[in-house]
This record gives structure tokens, sequence and C-alpha cells, in this order.
């Protein structure tokens, strides 16, 4: 967008910034298209001969509700930094008193942006916690520490979490303190507050009553859809074309895969403890906790800048510049927050209940992944430094250029 | 329209599709060939500027070639992009790692304050330019003499050794491919500032490297082409899909595909033409017969590779887990798909010829350099 500005027509440089715009976001609808799909496998089905999931619809990959809705919550999200971004940066002018003019209409532009985006994004944020919870009941019960599942179950809106959380069964003494809103979980789930949310001990142990399989149970089902896989393979290697034929058409029938396949990952942990199927629970909650206050800060600071602003009153008081310039680096929190718990949230899981960590895991030293982590933290730590370095000295230059 | 295609044909138009866009990455890698350079003919602070802005006009090109050359390989042969990836580890992170500080070095080298210093920058781009190319010319060098991996029941990848990959580089006849790839790249980046500079001092020392980077080019390919053409490849039985060693298999392949054979002999005459010619004459066509005859070799080398039943990321560990067009692709469905999506390529590739024409319409000099708004 910098480039080629005496070289092409502004006509074309407009367009092509345009479609640079629309690029990037367009690259981020594959990439989370593909994050969708492993956390929600659909449109696939399981190829025995070559032991992998193959497409059968695209349009099934690509429009899952998990899918689009995670593409309009993360750039949503992201639309809503760049405007904190400028709001914060405007601040900072207001607040030396410099490009006065310049800094109020960036922030008019940016704060009816930045209303618009944290309404969105707290709008599919909502939805994306209702699909989580139906989708990934596990992952729902960790970002809520909800151990205990019941009706009317209260949403934790601010609490500490004990060291200890982690041993099972442990109930009603995993915080510290905590203040809930009574009912509020299961109305946002089921619009409803009588609704059944399931907590880790339901989900682990199994719930006969609301029809929750044990992890158990799972696991002896997936153990049983690799045993025909394998199986399988044994009869075709020993030339008995019958029952190979006959074991291979489980991987096509539906019930079959419903009550076996879908469960194939588990089978992995048979001899395993079934309290390593949880993830991190206390790493979830705190993501979770942090990415929601901070939306709501979001959404009350742009409400508050644009109706200043429209009344031409931002930048009279010092202490709201000072918020909005400290809200800065807040915004990437809220992101990386928000990712830790989409990432731990689904674990043990690379492709949700069908292929664990441990089994797709390139058999590397764990040395090497080491090594390579300790280069890549420091190179990206000095171009860090020296982004926010050439990002500050701009800034200090100004619009003028100064 | 491509639902009705057999399966085989799919994979061949695929592998024709990345062959096509890895030979389109080599020709483009004279930007890291030109970034090896900076120092012996940018003398001056304003010359290296000039070097640094005629690459950094061209250097998206090559990144976004060889991005698209990775996707469209994950997508068509996702087995060997798995292999590959999980295996050679430490040859794909050297890659990476050799990319990763390239991109910046370009946008941070001249802007205030960039906190590791125009030298630095300058070295990244050095790095880039010498392991890029070296290591992408060993890595597609085991496409002919195998890799040392095994592959179990679950498609899940054991390689031979701890080196993962980086053992690659140890034998001659991979790095032959790997210094050939580096000094042609050095040989076009001479031809492309020949091409698109208009400074004296540039234009001779330019000429006079280029006879110093021909020769251990010639050298490098001559030794690779030579002993790819006697040595035993690894054949795939099409009826049992068994994978076997055959003596003088990729001559075989050059003999069976006389096409093939057209563009390979084409190709290295356009290359060498273009040398010649910039080395007889002061004239700046040398890159528009080098460029395409790079692309027309390349393109050669990878169907010889692939097609003819023949294992294109083969094992010398575990000669059974060699991957070829056939075992390692996409299904049926999925190559329809990608079939439809790759429509898109002419409109791409029209914007692109568009945006470069855009751009080169009048060669660069040290004037523009103090006018132009952007500068890297």
């Amino acid at each position: 967008m910098f480039f080629g500005w005496n070289k092409v027509s502004k006509r074309f440089h407009l367009t092509a910034s345009w479609l640079t715009a629309f690029g990037a976001n367009l690259s981020a609808v594959w990439i989370l298209v593909a994050n969708a799909w492993m956390q929600h496998p659909v449109g696939t089905l399981f190829n025995p001969d070559l032991a992998r999931n193959e497409m059968t619809s695209f349009w099934d990959v690509a429009l899952s509700p998990v899918a689009v809705n995670k593409f309009l919550h993360t750039v949503t999200s992201s639309f809503l930094l760049a405007s904190l971004f400028v709001i914060a940066i405007s601040a900072w002018f207001l607040l030396r008193k410099r490009e006065v003019l310049f800094a109020k209409r960036s922030t008019v532009v940016a704060s009816v942006f930045g209303v618009i985006a944290s309404i969105a994004t707290i709008a599919t944020g909502d939805t994306s916690a209702r699909i989580v919870a139906r989708e990934q009941p596990m992952k729902f019960a960790a970002m809520e520490a909800l151990y205990e599942g019941q009706t009317h179950a209260p949403l934790v809106a601010i609490g500490a979490m004990r060291t200890d959380t982690t041993r099972l069964p442990n109930p009603r003494q995993d915080f510290i303190f905590k203040i809930e809103i009574p009912s509020a979980l299961s109305y946002m789930v089921f619009l409803t507050p009588s609704g059944f949310v399931p907590g880790i001990t339901d989900l682990v142990y199994g719930n006969e009553s609301q029809g929750i399989l044990s992890y158990e149970e799972k696991i002896e089902r997936g153990a049983m859809a690799i045993e025909t896989l394998g199986n399988m393979k044994k009869a075709k290697e020993r030339g008995d074309e019958a029952g190979y034929a006959s074991l291979k058409a489980k991987f096509s029938d539906p019930v079959w895969l419903d009550n076996y396949y879908s469960y194939f990952g588990y089978g992995y942990y048979k001899g395993r403890s079934v309290t390593e199927l949880i993830p991190n629970v206390k790493l979830n909650f705190y993501s979770f906790h942090v990415m929601v206050i901070l939306g709501i800060h979001f959404l009350i600071l742009s409400v508050l800048v644009l109706w200043l602003s429209l009344k031409n009153r931002w930048g009279d008081r010092k202490w709201l510049l000072w918020v909005a310039l400290l809200t800065l680096p807040l915004p990437w929190i809220a992101s990386q927050s928000g990712w830790l718990v989409a990432e731990m949230g689904r674990q043990p899981w690379v492709v949700y209940e069908l292929m664990p960590t441990l089994s797709a895991v390139s058999r590397l030293k764990p040395g090497a992944v080491q090594l390579t982590f300790w280069i890549f933290l420091l190179t990206f730590t000095a171009l860090f430094i020296a982004e926010i370095k050439i990002l500050s000295k701009q800034i200090k230059k100004g619009p003028g250029g100064k | 329209m491509f639902g009705n295609l057999s399966h085989l044909v799919l994979q061949q138009y695929w592998f024709i599709i990345v062959s096509l866009l890895g030979a389109i990455l080599v020709f483009l890698f004279f930007v890291q060939g030109g970034q090896t350079f900076l120092i012996r003919i940018g003398k001056t602070d304003s010359e290296r500027t000039i070097l640094v802005n005629s690459l950094g006009r061209k250097w998206e090109f090559t990144f976004t070639t060889l991005v698209t050359f990775g996707g469209a390989f994950f997508a068509s042969f996702p087995l060997f992009y798995a292999t590959s990836f999980g295996g050679a580890y430490w040859v794909w992170m050297a890659i990476l790692f050799a990319f990763v500080i390239q991109a910046v070095s370009y946008e941070f080298r001249s802007k205030a304050g960039n906190f590791l210093g125009k030298k630095t920058y300058e070295a990244f781009l050095l790095i880039n330019g010498l392991l890029g190319t070296l290591l992408v010319g060993v890595a597609v060098a085991t496409f002919f003499s195998g890799a040392q991996f095994s592959l179990d029941d679950m498609n899940r990848v054991q390689w031979a050794n701890g080196a993962r990959g980086l053992e690659a580089a140890l034998s001659l006849f991979n790095l032959s491919l790997g210094l050939a790839v580096f000094f042609l790249a050095r040989v076009l980046g001479l031809l492309y500032f020949m091409n698109t500079i208009d400074h004296k001092d540039i234009l001779e020392r330019s000429r006079k490297a280029l006879l110093y980077n021909a020769i251990p080019f010639v050298f490098f390919f001559l030794v690779f082409a030579v002993w790819l053409m006697v040595r035993e490849g690894f054949a795939v039985n099409p009826e049992s899909g068994e994978v076997f060693m055959e003596p003088y298999k990729y001559l075989h392949n050059l003999l069976a595909m006389p096409l093939v054979l057209v563009f390979f002999l084409l190709g290295v005459l356009g290359v060498l033409g273009g040398i010649i010619l910039s080395l007889l004459k002061e004239t700046s066509m040398g890159i528009w017969f080098a460029g395409p005859g790079t692309i027309l070799v390349v393109f050669s080398l990878f169907l010889l590779a692939g097609f003819n039943n023949t294992a294109f990321y083969p094992s010398a560990f575990d000669l059974q887990s060699s991957l070829t067009i056939q075992n390692a692709s996409s299904s049926h469905y999925t190559l329809v798909a990608m079939s439809w999506v790759s429509l898109f390529i002419p409109f791409v590739l029209a914007y692109i010829v568009f945006a470069w024409r855009a751009l080169n319409k009048k060669k660069i000099d040290a004037r523009e350099m103090e006018e132009e708004p952007h500068v890297y």
C-alpha cells in the first residue's frame, strides 16, 4: 500500500489496496476453516484403507457453524483491536496536545468502528460459547471450572482458584472466592435457567440420567474401532476377502460410525488414567475470564469515547485519555487469551475425539523442539523490539512526518 | 468438467502445477541470488540502497510463490508434505528460519529505530540468499537420491537418524544440485540487476561478477546432470505398486518422454544463451533468456522425478515407503475441488504481469531513490 504510488494510476492503487485488505481477510477464512475442522470434524469420511479422513463435502467443511462463527469472531475482534489502537495513539497525541484536530477526527472514526466491532465481537463470542457448550462440553466445563453438572448453573463472574484443582472428584472446593451470577450459565447455553450444564465429573465418569457416556466407555468403544481397523488390515494381508470386506463395510455404516468410530481417538487412552483426558482447568478458566472481562471493558470504552467525541468533549478529562492509552496492549492480551482457550481447552485432541495429541505429535527428541523454540523466541523477541521501536519513532514524528 | 477426469489424470494435472510452481520459484530465486551481492557490488550506501530496492520490489513474488508451491504440494500430495515436514525437520526448520528473517529485513532495513541496525538486516538478506537457495536445492535433490524415512500403517513417519534431513547436505550428489541452484540464483540476480538498474558502476561490476559465477554454476550443473543420467533411480511397478531400483532410470525417463527432453534442452540453451549473450554484448535482455530457460529446466527435472512410473519422494531407508504421485495424493473429491480453484491461476498471473511491468517501466537510478516516498 506504500508502494508504487508513482508507478500506477490512483484508481489502480486504490483497487490494489482494497484487494490487499480483502485478501488478508480471505486468508483468515481458510486458516480458520482448517482450525474449525480440527475442533469439530465434519464433511469428511474415514478411509480405512489409507487411514485418513477424506473430504466428502466441501461446503460442509467450509460453512460448518464452528468455522463461520470462528471466522466472524476472529475478524471482528481484529477490527476491534485496530480501533482501540487508533484510539490509544490518538489519546497519546491529545495528552501531548499535539495534532489535536487530527487525533480527534481519527478518534471519531475509530470509535464508531470500535462500537460496531465490540458489539459484533461480543455477539459472536456468545454464539461461540454456545457452540462450545454443545460440541466440546469438556472445554466449556473447564472454561467455567464447573466440576459438578447442574441445572440453574451459575456463571462465575470473577474468582480465584485453588492451586490443586485437577484431582477428581473434588467438589465445591475449587475456589478461594468467587462472585457468581445465579443461573446465568444455564441461561447462556440453553436460553432457559433449567438447562443442565454438565460438569467435568459428569463428563469423565458419565451421567446416566443426562445420557452422558463415561470416558471409560468411550475408551472401550474407541479401542474397538482401532481393533476393527487392525483386523481389517490383517484380513487383507492374509487374503481373506470376505472378512476384509465385512470389516471395511463398518467404516461406511452410519450407526457403527456414530457408536464406535466417533470415539476412535479415545482408544489411544486404553490402559491410561481417564484424568489425562481433562484439559488444564485453571489455564482455561483464567484465560476465558480475562478475555470476557476485557471484552466488556472494550465495549464500555468505545461507547464512552464515541459519546464524548460526538459531544466534542473527548480529551477534556486527562484520566480518560490515560485509560484509553493504557488499553493499547489489552486487545492483544484478549486475543491471546481467546486462542489459549480455543487450543488448550480442546486438549488432549488435535482432531477432536479422533486424533489425540499424543499420537499426532512428530517423533522428535524433546531437545530438538526446545532448541527450535528458543531460536524462534530469541528471533521474534528481537524483531518485536525492532517493530515497537520503528512504530514509536513513526508515531512520535506524527502524521506530518516532522 | 473436472469431476469426469480419472484420479490419475488429476494427480498428473496437480503434479504438473506443482512442478511449474517449483520451476517459477527457482527462477524467482534471482532475488535470493541478488541478496548475496549487496556488499560485492554495492560499494557505497546509496548503491546498496539501489540494489536492495530493485530486489525489494520483487521479493514478495518469490515469497508468495514459495508459499503457493508448498501450499499446492500440501493440498494435492498431503502424504508427501506430512512425511517431509514431520520427518526432515531440521532442513525445513532451517529453510523456514532463512525466510523468516528475509521478509522483515526489507521492511526494517532503512527505517529509523530499527534496533538491530542496517548491517544486521543486510546480513540477514545474505543468510537468506545463501541458505535458502542451497537448502532448497539439496532438498529437491533428495527427489532423485532418496530420503531417510519410513512410514507405518497409520502414515506416521520415522526418520532414520537424528540429523533429520540435514544429512542430505552431506551427499555430494545433493550438494551438486544445491550449489548449482545457489550459483544459478546468483547469475540470475546479476542478470536482473543488468536488466533493471541504470547505474554505470553497478552494471560494470555485475558483468564482471557474471563470469565468475557462471563458471561454477555450469560446473555444478553439469556434475548434477551427468550424475543424474547415469545413476540408478526409484522405479515403480505399475501393476503391483512395488518400488525397485532401476539403472539409468532418469535417462530412461528423459528418453521415454520426448516433450520433457525438448523442454530440458531448450531450457539449457536458454540459460546458457542468456549468460553468453550478456557476457559478450552490452544488453539488458539476458534475464529474458535465462529466466524462462530456468523454468523449463526445473520443470522438466520435476517431471523426471514424478512421471513415467517413478517415485518422486523415494526413501533410500525403506524402499517400499517411497511416495509416488498415486499413493501420496489427495482423494479424487479433493483434487476435483482444487482443480476448480486452479482456474483462477491465469487471473493471478495476469495481475502479476501487469504489476511487474508497471513497476519496471523505468529503470531504477540514484535519483529515484531520493524522490520515491517509499524506500526499503
